[in-house]
């Protein structure tokens, strides 16, 4: 089986790799928005695609996530967000059959982000950190923090 | 062991948290050493730099036996990860600290559950908040603390998936 972990640089990265020990059994890959200087165990399995944020370019990085999803065929997409997992979600719903997992970002407290809103929609599984967002994701899972 | 203190990269200065480092430095593990970003600051007491690679920075955390920082997500992790209760001090919008005030949210909320100690006026609070992380650092409950669940939930939901996959892969 093998996961796709989307994310932004930063943050989130920093976010989704509490679930390391969860995903590293598998064979994985990561896609981020931005260059940065990876850790030793990102190095060779790291995609870069265009740093979009609610612009035009959200089209290229359609064309990017197929170009990657149609090579790797990851079997799940896993994000905390933000932006770049909006296409990886349409294009592995799409064309691929791909499971799509989010988990709204530790940020979110009592309003959800605007990533979260739409991947809500678009994910097999949705996970929420703080009961706050309940009403917000009523088909979503409370799971606590990843800390 | 040291005080690490770190103002993350935001571009907007947040010379309030460092000049309230200064004030209680006599009363912090010494060296203090402040990782500064944008923020403009000299100092004849504290060691000051402005960014360091990843590497050095999550080192500079396990080394502190004091860790004060920016209410920013990725810092906060970092610390909680290497076993720490940072002081969190939040920046907020009304001094231009930040876009907007989601610090402010996020450390109440984690500082709640007892991850970190959030102080929002560290002129007056940040040697109280300080001793209260030492304090909550040193407790064996703390130490032992689990897995958060999310992480069990999200492995038996690969798990699950796996299943389905071999499934399919046998009947075909």
């Amino acid at each position: 089986m093998k996961i796709a972990i989307i994310s932004s640089a930063g943050g989130h990265l920093t976010e989704v790799r509490c679930l390391q020990s969860v995903y590293s059994q598998y064979e994985h890959f990561y896609v981020l928005n931005h260059s940065a200087i990876l850790p030793e165990d990102m190095k060779g399995r790291t995609y870069f695609i265009t740093h979009s944020e609610r612009d035009m370019k959200f089209f290229l990085n359609l064309f990017e996530a197929f170009r990657i999803m149609k090579k790797e065929r990851p079997d799940i997409v896993l994000s905390t967000g933000a932006g770049p997992a909006v296409p990886f979600a349409i294009i592995g719903k799409l064309f691929f059959r791909t499971k799509i997992v989010f988990i709204e970002t530790i940020t979110r407290i009592s309003k959800p982000s605007l990533t979260g809103k739409i991947m809500y929609r678009l994910s097999d599984h949705f996970y929420y950190q703080w009961e706050m967002l309940k009403p917000h994701f009523p088909k979503g899972t409370y799971g606590g923090t990843v800390l | 062991m040291s005080t690490f203190v770190t103002l993350g990269n935001a571009k907007q200065p947040f010379p309030r948290l460092i000049e309230a480092v200064e004030n209680i430095m006599g009363h912090l593990p010494s060296p203090v050493i402040v990782q500064a970003g944008y923020t403009p600051w000299e100092s004849d007491f504290l060691e000051i730099l402005d960014f360091m690679e990843m590497g050095n920075f999550v080192e500079h955390i396990e080394k502190a036996r004091v860790v004060i920082t920016h209410a920013g997500a990725g810092t906060i992790i970092h610390a909680i990860k290497a076993g720490k209760v940072p002081v969190v001090v939040p920046r907020k919008a009304e001094y231009k600290e930040l876009i907007d005030n989601h610090q402010v949210e996020l450390a109440a909320c984690l500082s709640l559950i007892n991850k970190v100690v959030s102080v929002e006026k560290p002129d007056e609070k940040l040697l109280q908040a300080v001793e209260k992380a030492i304090k909550i650092q040193s407790e064996v409950s703390f130490l032992s603390d689990g897995e958060p669940p999310i992480l069990q939930l999200v492995r038996n939901l690969f798990r699950g998936y796996e299943k389905d996959l071999l499934h399919v892969e046998g009947a075909s």
